[in-house]
């Protein structure tokens, strides 16, 4: 599960925030399903986000939470399925910020992918 | 589940219906950098009313129904997008929650560009927004045409008026009858057309007994479009 989640530090979060507004979600909303590429890398901020295999709930994903990331860098398939709940905050890391951080080596962004 | 192939955009085989389709390759190179293609089974849904957006999707093969869902728990289809369409546009660049759910009606192939990178690609390349406005202008026209049509006609020739939409989107030539490309439940087309599914099921039949449709298993057939047309009440 390493590749697949990290535990981000408040100040870690802090510093995503203020580079990516948090999107609150009203309705369930299934961000990847299982062997999916990921469209974006997911931080879960509040309510509830699920991981699934084979459409059933693998377990929740703790608060505070990344994942997605790895995947979405190597365009790869996720081995599960990620499901937002209805009222929850998420932040999502866009693949052209990722890949203009791991580009300019700066940034950061790029201080909080290279440190994982 | 399939490992999902990723194909480039320089070789997208709906590159010429997309909002693409003026770039030239290094620009689409760009692009094809950026976005992330998956594979999308039916029932799975891209986005879903009520919920923020967080980029664009570009349909490069398959089937998507557009729907929205009204205060009465009523489904409404609004629209549905195939190959070379953009989703989640309007809600995009007009920075609200997306108003209709999009879910695949068949396996459908979907790039995602996120936010960031697709306000940038326009930025670069004006011919993106020249064809996202005639993208939009298309649906606006076709929107304006639903909302006529459904305060101006009967079921009848609304559903009429549905198939030649159909066939004009779906419709492949089989000799003497044109054959619809895509796989509707009664429900479905009741749907588009603001009707209960108990009346599509009847004028179906009436189709039939007319000589105007065929069906065979859930394929149906446009027998005699001419006589289509008078049914629908409407002048091409």
């Amino acid at each position: 599960m390493s590749k697949e989640i990290i535990k981000l530090s408040e100040e870690e979060i802090t510093t995503l925030k203020e580079l990516q507004p948090p999107l609150f979600f009203q309705n369930d909303f299934d961000l990847v399903y299982e062997s999916q590429v990921p469209n974006v890398g997911l931080v879960f901020l509040q309510g509830e986000v699920k991981l699934l295999k084979k459409k059933k709930v693998l377990d929740s994903l703790p608060i505070g939470s990344m994942v997605g990331l790895y995947h979405l860098i190597h365009n790869t398939p996720l081995p599960m399925g990620i499901k937002i709940c209805r009222n929850s905050s998420v932040l999502m890391l866009e693949k052209s910020a990722i890949l203009e951080a791991l580009s300019a080596k700066s940034g950061a962004l790029y201080q909080i992918i290279s440190s994982l | 589940m399939s490992v999902v192939k990723n194909v480039n955009c320089e070789n997208c085989s709906s590159r010429s219906k997309g909002i693409f389709c003026e770039l030239e390759n290094s620009a689409i190179k760009e692009i094809s950098e950026n976005k992330v293609m998956n594979i999308y089974k039916k029932g799975h849904t891209i986005f879903h009313q009520g919920n923020p957006p967080f980029g664009l999707y570009c349909v490069n093969s398959g089937k998507i129904k557009i729907s929205k869902i009204g205060n009465d728990g009523k489904e409404s289809i609004i629209r549905i997008a195939s190959e070379g369409d953009v989703l989640g546009h309007r809600s995009l660049f007009s920075d609200e929650l997306y108003n209709a759910t999009a879910t695949i009606l068949e396996d459908t192939a979907v790039c995602f560009i996120d936010r960031k990178f697709i306000y940038k690609a326009i930025q670069s390349h004006p011919a993106i927004a020249i064809q996202l406005i005639q993208k939009l202008s298309k649906e606006m026209g076709a929107a304006e045409s639903m909302t006529a049509s459904l305060s101006q006609k009967n079921v009848r020739e609304r559903l009429a008026e549905l198939f030649l939409m159909l066939k004009q989107s779906y419709g492949i030539k089989e000799q003497n009858r044109t054959r619809l490309d895509i796989k509707l439940t009664r429900d479905e087309l009741a749907a588009m057309i603001g009707t209960a599914s108990e009346t599509v099921i009847r004028f179906i039949s009436e189709f039939k007994d007319e000589g105007i449709l065929e069906q065979e298993g859930k394929v149906i057939f446009i027998k005699d479009e001419e006589k289509l047309i008078e049914f629908a009440n409407i002048q091409f």
